[in-house]
């Protein structure tokens, strides 16, 4: 069996914005450092690898080669099949 | 043994392909994830076309200066209506009791098309969305194409029937700027009563509800005040908006944050935080003032702390159907409600946005922090008359001013004129020079 890269997370945003302008500055996160930010990571990668739950469908807006388009974009005719 | 046969794990929710890798939901905690291409694959992300060239350089690209837009945005600002009796003296989309709205069609085909371009979240706003008797189809609406709908409202006619239906919404903020006469001298209406007692009714509901607190000149001295009624509701956020001289703000350049609130906004919220143990958070267009106090470039960039990311991570449709990059400036880039529209313009439009870090003048051009501040709020910068031009706000834009009182001249701005509205007004003052 071939085994697959681990694979890392990049960055983590937390919440939703209900907000006119985006969220800049999450205080409470950056304060603690990048060593945080690592650990974070880390833990975040393991985490995500061991999903809880049903594989999701791809949502279909990057270039429909993920092949999903998913429940998301059912309703209206599926992804946009552009790349950059 | 794996960690999902331990009972832990991520739920995810949806996931889209980018250049980099992806951008994953966490259906709880509510997070979006970048995540490398490796990751995709192990995620079962079929091979992208958006794949191209090699793994590492595309991640080395993410916030470096070969960085490109995102696919689609994460978050769009759906300003459902220029609505709104309140009147506040600094409204930045120039409410009105008859102003324009999206149909509630409109709104639907809106957020079909922003399903299928991958955005996550939509922010619903006005005017006062609750106000609008269809909002909650709206919401409806957006949740049934997978998208999570968040508003913003002022709580003026905010009933305990109303509140109970805002379970459909993920966060909801309510805005305060002040407590008791601080609210009316910020907004120029008494409405704390009214706001004080919406947070209380939704509080009752569900937990996601914050206070949105709009820092001005004259509301900073306030914010401990704001801080402390989050704590006692048990608010789950206080997020500080940046004022932006925009819509009827646009002639209250004199609320602007001083240089020495600029400097004092970062640390202030860290106390806030500590004090009240809230969870704080400061608009993209105070990333100058948090760039200026040297956090850590690494923890930033992981916690996506960025700047203007008008065009890229964000987007904004107005009442009168139009895409634009930031619900507070730049041009209008296609009209929203034809379909497709949206998809066609997003991959070579917001240049103006886009091209900052590329094209940025002195200080912005030898910042260490440039591709994450990317060089502050563009609204800001066009309100004082050059959309191209450093933040006026910034610190170091006004120390490097200070030192170069000739000014400083955007090198776009040289060949085109401020692009769209609001604001690009010649002759517009300049944020005073301070030692």
């Amino acid at each position: 069996m071939k085994l697959l890269p681990r694979g890392r997370v990049l960055r983590a945003t937390f919440g939703c914005n209900p907000n006119s302008s985006s969220l800049g500055v999450d205080v409470t996160f950056l304060l603690f450092g990048a060593t945080f930010a690592s650990a974070l990571a880390l833990a975040l990668g393991a985490l995500l690898r061991s999903p809880k739950g049903a594989e999701p469908a791809s949502t279909g807006a990057a270039g429909g080669s993920t092949g999903g388009g998913g429940a998301e974009g059912s309703s209206s005719g599926g992804a946009g099949g552009r790349a950059r | 043994m794996k960690l999902s046969e331990l009972g832990l794990g991520l739920a995810i929710s949806r996931k889209r392909a980018e250049s980099f890798g992806g951008i994953v939901e966490l259906r709880w905690p509510r997070a979006l994830l970048h995540v490398d291409r490796a990751m995709m694959r192990r995620l079962g992300e079929p091979e992208s076309a958006l794949w191209q060239g090699g793994d590492d350089d595309a991640v080395a690209q993410l916030d470096g200066p070969g960085a490109q837009p995102l696919s689609g945005p994460t978050e769009v600002h759906v300003v459902l209506s220029r609505r709104c009796s309140a009147g506040c003296t600094g409204c930045y989309v120039d409410a009105t009791p008859q102003g324009a709205a999206l149909s509630l069609d409109e709104a639907r085909r809106i957020l079909d098309e922003l399903s299928q371009m991958g955005v996550f979240h939509v922010a619903l706003g006005g005017g006062e969305a609750i106000d609008l008797d269809y909002l909650f189809a709206v919401a409806s609406h957006a949740t049934s194409v997978g998208i999570v709908p968040n508003l913003t409202t002022s709580g003026l006619g905010l009933t305990a029937q109303m509140a109970e239906r805002c379970k459909a919404f993920g966060q909801i903020n309510v805005s305060i700027d002040g407590i008791g006469d601080g609210y009316a001298r910020s907004r120029g209406f008494d409405g704390y009563r009214h706001a004080e007692k919406a947070l209380r009714l939704l509080r009752t509901v569900k937990k996601e509800v914050g206070v949105n607190c709009v820092v001005s000149r004259s509301s900073f001295d306030g914010l401990g005040g704001v801080a402390a009624l989050v704590r006692e509701l048990k608010l789950n956020e206080l997020e500080l908006l940046r004022f932006k001289p925009v819509g009827r703000g646009a002639s209250a350049l004199d609320e602007e944050l001083t240089l020495e609130q600029s400097v004092a906004i970062y640390p202030l919220a860290q106390k806030l935080m500590l004090r009240h143990r809230i969870r704080v958070k400061l608009d993209c267009s105070f990333a100058p003032m948090v760039f200026w106090h040297q956090p850590s470039a690494a923890a930033a960039a992981f916690f996506g702390v960025q700047g203007c990311v008008a065009g890229d991570v964000l987007a904004a449709v107005s009442p009168e159907g139009q895409l634009m990059g930031c619900s507070f400036a730049g041009p209008p880039e296609a009209d929203a409600r034809v379909p497709g529209e949206m998809r066609a313009h997003w991959r070579d439009g917001f240049r103006d946005f886009r091209a900052f870090a590329a094209r940025a003048p002195a200080p912005c051009s030898s910042c260490d922090y440039l591709h994450l501040c990317r060089g502050g709020c563009r609204a800001v910068s066009n309100a004082h008359g050059d959309f191209h031009a450093p933040d006026p706000g910034c610190p170091k834009v006004i120390a490097h001013r200070a030192a170069h009182p000739e000014g400083i001249v955007s090198k776009v701005h040289q060949a085109s004129p401020a692009p769209g509205k609001p604001g690009g007004k010649p002759g517009a003052r300049s944020l005073p020079v301070l030692p």
